[in-house]
């Protein structure tokens, strides 16, 4: 029936929509996590290497 | 290896990780590299009081959050905001057009509540589980649950990718 048919394509849109923004949020949260950690952070933990473990 | 010295090497593991959460709750890439700079301060120093074999990612993740509202907390005390300058730019609509544009998807993220963003990135792309993102956020599992279905129907109503799934609360295939 095209009722049917209509509801299938609905369900079929919402499970691709779902996998588009799925794929978009890994992507944009890997972009992020692939980015060379800044300068200013890198100094940051070489200083604490090199004062060592606060106890 | 002491120990100690396998604490620190697993915190520098996470710091992608909490770079891209901190970008997620900041919105702004110097303020979220200073969140996580602050974030990885106080951990440091606690190291001592982490408890191995639980989940370093999970506290790591918690002390950013905290440090997060706290400072907006304060903020708010500070300034009022009347004209809504602190809370997030909304920028233009983005077209959907087949192939969701990077660019488009950021602004549109950008435009969820800070919960949603939030909730959104720990389960859809930090890969917790909504038992462990709950914890992180202080909140019921349902409730976490609740914030990702909200923020993938905005998202989907904001890039127009489908006007009567914005207004449906959906199943959540992320996991």
């Amino acid at each position: 029936m095209s009722h049917d048919t209509s509801n299938q394509d609905s369900r079929q849109n919402l499970r691709d929509q779902d996998d588009v923004i799925s794929q978009s949020i890994k992507r944009a949260y890997d972009q992020i996590a692939e980015e060379p950690i800044p300068d200013s952070l890198q100094s940051l933990l070489d200083r604490l290497k090199q004062e060592g473990p606060r106890q | 290896m002491s120990d100690s010295d396998l604490r620190q090497e697993e915190l520098v593991s996470h710091i992608p990780a909490l770079r891209a959460f901190a970008r997620s709750l900041a919105n702004d890439a110097s303020h979220a590299d200073d969140l996580v700079q602050e974030t990885v301060l106080k951990a440091w120093s606690n190291l001592g009081s982490y408890t191995d074999g639980t989940n370093m990612r999970a506290w790591l993740f918690t002390i950013l959050r905290n440090t997060f509202y706290s400072e907006f907390r304060k903020l708010r005390r500070e300034v009022e905001d009347v004209d809504g300058k602190i809370a997030a730019q909304v920028p233009d609509k983005a077209a959907q057009d087949g192939v969701m544009d990077m660019r488009d998807f950021e602004r549109a993220f950008a435009q969820l509540a800070a919960d949603q963003r939030e909730a959104l990135t720990l389960v859809g792309a930090s890969g917790l589980t909504y038992e462990e993102a709950a914890e992180i956020c202080g909140c019921a599992v349902g409730t976490v649950k609740s914030r990702v279905n909200r923020a993938r129907a905005r998202l989907a109503e904001i890039l127009g990718t489908d006007q009567d799934a914005a207004k449906s609360e959906q199943p959540v295939s992320v996991s």
